[in-house]
């Protein structure tokens, strides 16, 4: 919906592969699979990345004024920015311990998952706040005359919303959350 | 005691729908994005012919002579169609106050043309400020013999490079009260000094900053009386803003029908993925969302077609909750459509940024909350 192309279909036709580069044990590849996305899924990026993004956010609404006072001011908003910094700095601290896990060679653990998910979720609310921030000027886009930050806002806003699909969906990562992190059963199907 | 759609109601909203299901395909929605003009002057024509864009409009300026109600049940079709083009603009934000607060003359030269559909017009209110308040307006009109000069820019104005004629709302005099001092001009968009651009927007519809120079316009266009056009730009706010979330309920509905459908097609995990919690959960909260906006916004345009003392109450209360919840929707809606919702080929996305320029439009959730808490004396 960005106007983007960043997934692709691949088709396989007959396509030989040399068994040397089978990775891991035949007939084993969906755990390995799932191992991989285990790592991807850790969200140790996200750590520093967020808090970024809220410290842009508290700057545009210093930035922003409405009706005569910036809205930083606006008691609202304020609570607004600073659930979010908090947030922000869960992230972090939470990605950090991802990151310690990884560098003893543990197992990446439900903390991983708990990142990862809540990063992606902030950052949806992140790039929402963006919008609402930027009030009527949140509808121009990228090269728009009067864009704030030449539209960029509005680009990570609309690429925000595949966050919650990619890598799995919210609704499958709070599944595992619930049944591998916690040991919960399974929902009878 | 009667909290449903009339007969009548009934008829012109499965007649609009069919009508729009045939005439206004998602094909040309996609189409007017890239078009110059933004709306096919041919579909306007026959919108014209059915009597929809006089429909509120007495017959004797060549209007139905149906009510703000009526007119509701259309433009909830034309949101759910995502009809493109100049509709809430001439009809409500132009055409409406026209009505309330035209002379004889003007009501004659402008209502009657509206309806034919042989006239475009737009508001041209909102500034470089974003401000929805008097103290927004500061694009100045100075008087010059039988004229006045009218000196600034208006931002966002909907669809002002088709328009034929501009509501342009300029500040005479500028005192402490910045209630008083505000004019409304009917400008011909042809005089001279007049430059529009078109900006891009995320949903495509044409958004226009207009920067008016040295614009010349005649004393007797202007729009009930001079320095007290406030009052007539309240009704106009009011109207607008119920206007929307009409449009907003449309679109939301079809949302929520949509991914229901496809809760129930799409198989994953050995059946359709709608038997899950979380995606009925999710689909149960969207029919709160979206019957609550269904309820509000039918009460906020009986109140508007009754004049009703609660009108501007009903207005905000309409907007705060439609704003959530078409937005909840379409989120939720790209959501349990998966991959495929995230793609431009999917319809979702026109309905998820039309979600997101509806709910700043006429103010947004906060605006009109702080609105309903000030109407209620909190």
């Amino acid at each position: 919906m960005t106007g983007h192309s960043e997934f692709n279909e691949i088709f396989l036709d007959d396509v030989r592969i040399p068994k040397s580069l089978m990775v891991g044990e035949k007939n084993k590849g969906w755990y390995i699979a799932m191992g991989t996305m285990e790592f991807e899924r850790s969200g140790i990026d996200r750590a520093i990345g967020r808090e970024n993004t809220v410290k842009d956010l508290i700057k545009m609404a210093q930035e922003t004024k409405r009706n005569g006072h910036p809205l930083s001011k606006d008691p609202v908003t304020r609570q607004k920015l600073a659930q979010f910094y908090i947030d922000a700095s869960v992230l972090k601290y939470t990605g950090l311990r991802s990151l310690t896990g990884q560098l003893r060679g543990e197992r990446p653990g439900p903390e991983t998952l708990i990142g990862n998910l809540f990063g992606y979720e902030l950052n949806q609310r992140l790039q929402d706040f963006a919008m609402h921030l930027q009030g009527p000027y949140s509808r121009l886009m990228r090269g728009a005359k009067y864009a704030i930050h030449h539209g960029g806002w509005q680009y990570g806003f609309l690429r925000s919303r595949g966050n919650t699909i990619e890598t799995g969906t919210s609704e499958i990562k709070r599944n595992i959350i619930a049944q591998r992190g916690l040991g919960l059963p399974r929902d009878p199907r | 005691m009667d909290f449903g759609l009339g007969e009548e109601q009934v008829m012109l909203k499965t007649s609009a729908r069919d009508f729009l299901e045939k005439e206004c395909p998602k094909q040309l929605v996609r189409d007017m994005i890239e078009d110059e003009k933004g709306y096919s002057p041919e579909l306007w024509k026959k919108m014209a012919d059915l009597g929809w864009l006089g429909l509120a409009f007495p017959e004797e300026y060549g209007g139905v002579g149906s009510s703000f109600l009526d007119l509701a049940v259309l433009l909830e079709e034309s949101g759910r169609a995502l009809l493109p083009g100049p509709f809430i603009p001439t009809v409500v934000l132009s055409g409406m106050p026209i009505l309330a607060a035209g002379s004889e003359e003007q009501k004659q030269q402008f209502l009657p043309q509206i309806a034919s559909g042989d006239m475009i017009m737009t508001l041209a209110f909102m500034e470089p400020s974003g401000s929805l308040e008097t103290s927004g307006v500061t694009v100045k009109a100075t008087p010059a013999g039988e004229d006045f000069i009218i000196n600034g820019t208006k931002l966002f104005v909907p669809d002002a490079h088709v328009a034929d004629y501009l509501l342009c709302v300029t500040r005479t005099k500028d005192g402490s009260n910045k209630e008083e001092g505000i004019t409304i001009f009917l400008v011909d968009a042809k005089t001279d000094g007049i430059q529009t651009e078109i900006l891009k927007t995320m949903t495509g519809e044409k958004l226009c900053e207009v920067t008016l120079n040295n614009v010349a316009v005649p004393k007797k266009n202007i729009l009930g009386e001079l320095d007290r056009g406030w009052p007539i730009m309240k009704r106009v706010l009011d109207e607008a803003t119920v206007a929307e979330c009409a449009w907003m309920t449309g679109g939301a509905r079809w949302v929520l029908e949509t991914t229901i459908e496809y809760a129930k097609e799409r198989i994953q995990f050995d059946g359709p993925i709608g038997r899950f919690q979380a995606i009925q959960h999710k689909l149960a909260n969207m029919t709160i969302e979206v019957e609550g906006a269904t309820s509000i916004m039918y009460y906020a345009a009986w109140a508007v077609s009754e004049n009703n003392p609660e009108l501007a109450l009903a207005a905000s209360m309409a907007k705060a909750w439609c704003s959530d919840a078409y937005k909840h929707a379409t989120f939720e809606g790209v959501q349990i459509h998966g991959g495929i919702g995230f793609t431009w080929d999917h319809d979702m996305h026109l309905y998820f940024k039309r979600a997101k320029a509806s709910e700043v439009a006429f103010g947004d959730g906060d605006y009109h909350r702080e609105k309903v808490a000030q109407l209620l004396n909190i």
